[in-house]
């Protein structure tokens, strides 16, 4: 009995002192604390800028958000601090992060904080705002109901369009930077929410921010353009590709249609659509939904690679498809395998290609090449980036197409 | 046999156990990361050998000794009345320092992880003095509390272990080949700090276990549990960060506890499991605080074992375990004012310490005393 209650009074002990309970000052009642989603970062002439957003009020009121400048990460934080009236802004469930374009330019301080700092998780997802800045996407995405944060929980989670694959993370780019000296990060790019209602124009949105250049902290959405009640006006942000970061600068933009061939090859195929043409030239649409490809090094000697040999095998659906008096006979499904298997070859060949023109190995091939053959990976005598874009390429893509849904009756 | 301080010999490595984990979780992972990389999972198993010729001597020394007595005594007899209280006091600086360092370092790992801007003074001294009370009272008490609390800490390590499993990644890990070697070979020096540690440190309190024959089989078995222990350590935090992010990190393994969701619906659980490591923190210090006070009072020439004493009771000596526990209190409010003296501490100074008294101050008294024919 003695033992149960040593045992419990431990266990109480223990909930007393993690920082939550009563007996410390830094208790607070949750209406109290400003729970921050989306976190942006932004360099805006030497300093640093932060902007935050929490997630939409129960209440159906927009998401709270600000934003305040600062010399560093932290500076910028506490100065949000001072113009909050918040009693406390709660970092520890922030789930996405968000590195305007020219912030991205140098992430290397950016990526330091996120690695140091005692709130954040590592393995928070990292976007970098193609032509934009992370003030725009936190302070403008959005509408009256639903703010940034729920848009990227979207983004995130939206794994059925070519755009979305891999989501990489804080955690993923320090680790790639660090072995491989490059890496990619998910880009988004805010755009109108809804295409329908024609070309608009972000200058509006960028009104709006001009008007915030001051620190501010708003309850409202912002003003301009992109405002309104639903999708159509509002600013929505939506997948642009990825940012390929090299040696901690952003150095390029990869199309999001390369995304079969990313997940290709680092290891996560995302479901994505890949459009064709079928014998009569009518269009078809491919639903990619599972693929592995194998990285075998071609070595001219020890130490010496020479190229590199990819063997890829995807497996599709048909999604769409016109109406052929030859739709699911035999010469159909292989004219349209062959279609696929081009296409995704085309796709990887561009994507390597990219890596081997930046001298970039976002991709960490020589983990694979290391992996595949450690021996002769040890022997080189340059370094892996270097030996990149003098590697001949052998890529072979063997496609499946698994079932055609309701082809034959269409 | 003292009946009110006797402890079973299994209750001794439990101890060990839990006293082996402070070290494992500050320094192991990191040193060992720093050298051997991916084939990090590897430097354990690699310690296993010679810890295992060490948990041979120190068993084989440890036998010498007589019912009731600790590596202290030995120290004593091996080296005769003079070199042997010097070596005592030796010990008790040790002691003493090495407690002042967990309490500062429990303090560094509470500040780091829960209580950002937080000044450490607060939690070693309440620590420290919580530690003080145990080494006032019976030694045994220190022991139960190790019962009670290791099965709440091994199974908080499986539990993590187990989550982390899906995140880990074979291509942190893998390839290792015969390249790694003399990495892993550097890197095993910390597992073989860290090992030696625990199999020296309860050899101070061993006088409360009853002289059985067996030690060494024991001390065999519970090692290579350690061993395993840590390279599920090392495949869990290095498996999912890879060696590089770890070696950025200062603690990569509560970051990876940070990281860690349950179920889908729970997350951020390390502050409970930081607090958690406040009990190996408080075993430590209470034993070596314990030991130290033993060690100042043999040298003394006082009856240092625990007769039943009240807290309040300062004869026989026991009024020096008051300044052995204000020393380390304030030894931890000096040591590592910043970070980058609490790393040259924390990776460099203490480890190298510890070699020593390991392998150069232990076995050099052993073979004085096999020498002169006193063991």
């Amino acid at each position: 009995m003695k033992r149960y209650i040593s045992f419990l009074i431990i266990i109480s002990s223990l909930l007393s002192l993690t920082g939550c309970g009563g007996i410390h000052t830094n208790f607070r009642e949750i209406q109290q604390l400003l729970v921050i989603q989306t976190m942006g970062l932004d360099r805006e002439e030497g300093s640093v800028r932060i902007s935050m957003a929490a997630a939409a009020e129960a209440s159906g009121a927009a998401p709270r958000r600000m934003s305040a400048l600062g010399g560093t990460v932290s500076a910028a934080i506490h100065r949000a601090y001072q113009l909050s009236y918040e009693e406390s802004i709660f970092f520890s469930h922030v789930n996405h992060i968000l590195v305007g374009q020219e912030a991205a330019e140098d992430m290397g301080p950016f990526l330091d904080y996120l690695c140091q700092s005692p709130e954040l998780r590592i393995d928070i997802p990292l976007y970098v705002v193609q032509e934009g800045t992370a003030n725009q996407a936190v302070m403008e995405v959005g509408d009256g109901n639903r703010g940034i944060s729920e848009v990227m929980q979207a983004v995130r989670e939206s794994f059925a369009t070519a755009s979305d694959s891999k989501v990489f993370t804080v955690a993923d780019t320090i680790s790639s930077l660090e072995r491989y000296g490059s890496a990619l990060v998910c880009a988004i790019r805010c755009q109108p929410g809804s295409e329908s209602s024609g070309p608009q124009e972000l200058g509006g949105s960028q009104d709006g921010a001009k008007a915030k250049e001051e620190e501010q902290q708003s309850s409202e959405p912002a003003a301009g353009e992109g405002q309104g009640s639903g999708a159509e006006g509002s600013t929505m942000a939506g997948i642009a590709g990825y940012a390929v970061i090299r040696e901690g600068q952003l150095c390029k933009y990869l199309e999001p249609e390369l995304a079969v061939a990313v997940g290709l090859m680092t290891g996560s195929v995302p479901i994505s659509f890949i459009g064709v043409e079928d014998m009569d030239g009518r269009p078809c649409s491919l639903e990619v939904y599972q693929g592995s490809a194998r990285l075998s090094p071609l070595w001219g000697g020890p130490g010496e690679l020479i190229g590199l040999d990819i063997q890829a095998e995807v497996t599709a659906s048909v999604m769409e498809s016109g109406s052929s008096e030859a739709a699911g006979a035999e010469e159909y499904v292989n004219h349209l395998t062959g279609r696929l298997e081009s296409a995704v070859s085309e796709q990887l060949s561009a994507l390597l290609q990219s890596s081997m023109q930046l001298k970039a190995d976002f991709l960490g091939l020589a983990g694979r090449v290391e992996r595949s053959s450690p021996e002769n990976y040890r022997l080189m005598e340059q370094d892996f980036a270097e030996v990149l874009p003098s590697l001949e390429l052998q890529i072979s893509v063997s496609g499946r197409l698994s079932h055609t849904n309701d082809m034959k009756e269409a | 046999m003292n009946k009110l301080t006797q402890i079973s010999r299994r209750q001794l490595f439990t101890l060990a156990t839990l006293m082996l984990l402070v070290p494992s979780l500050r320094l192991f992972i990191t040193a060992a990361t720093e050298y051997a990389g991916l084939a990090v999972w590897l430097t354990a198993p690699l310690a296993a050998l010679p810890m295992l010729l060490y948990m041979h001597f120190i068993s084989d020394f440890m036998d010498c000794r007589r019912e009731g007595e600790n590596l202290q005594e030995l120290f004593l007899r091996c080296l005769g009345p003079k070199l042997g209280k010097a070596a005592l006091a030796l010990t008790a600086a040790w002691l003493t320092l090495y407690s002042g360092f967990i309490l500062r370092s429990g303090a560094d790992r509470l500040i780091v992880t829960i209580y950002p801007d937080s000044s450490p003074w607060v939690f070693t001294l309440g620590l420290g003095l919580v530690c003080l009370v145990a080494a006032l009272g019976n030694p045994r008490s220190i022991v139960r509390s190790a019962m009670l609390i290791s099965p709440v800490l091994i199974g908080s390590l499986l539990l993590i272990f187990i989550f982390s499993l899906s995140s880990l990644e074979p291509s942190n890990l893998l390839p290792v080949t015969v390249d790694d070697a003399l990495p892993v070979a550097l890197g095993s020096l910390a597992a073989v700090d860290v090992l030696s540690f625990g199999v020296y440190a309860v050899c101070f309190i061993e006088g409360l276990c009853p002289k059985e024959a067996g030690r060494a089989r024991q001390g065999s078995l519970w090692l290579m549990v350690m061993v395993l222990l840590m390279s599920l350590l090392c495949l869990s935090v290095v498996g999912m960060f890879g060696p590089e992010l770890c070696s950025q990190l200062s603690r990569p393994f509560f970051i990876m506890v940070r990281n860690l969701v349950f179920f889908h619906t729970v997350e951020r659980v390390e502050a409970l499991v930081v607090m958690l490591w406040l009990f190996p923190d408080f075993l430590l210090v209470s034993v070596f605080l314990y030991a130290a006070q033993y060690c100042l009072r043999l040298s003394l020439g006082l009856e240092a074992a625990y007769q039943g004493e009240r807290l309040t009771d300062m004869s026989r000596g026991r009024w020096l375990i008051w300044p052995t526990a204000l020393t380390a209190i304030v030894c931890s409010l000096f040591i590592g004012p910043d970070s980058v003296s609490m790393e040259f501490w924390s990776a460099k100074l203490i480890p190298a310490i510890n070699l020593l008294f390991a392998f150069v101050f232990i076995p050099s008294i052993y073979i004085v005393g096999k020498i002169k024919k006193t063991l």
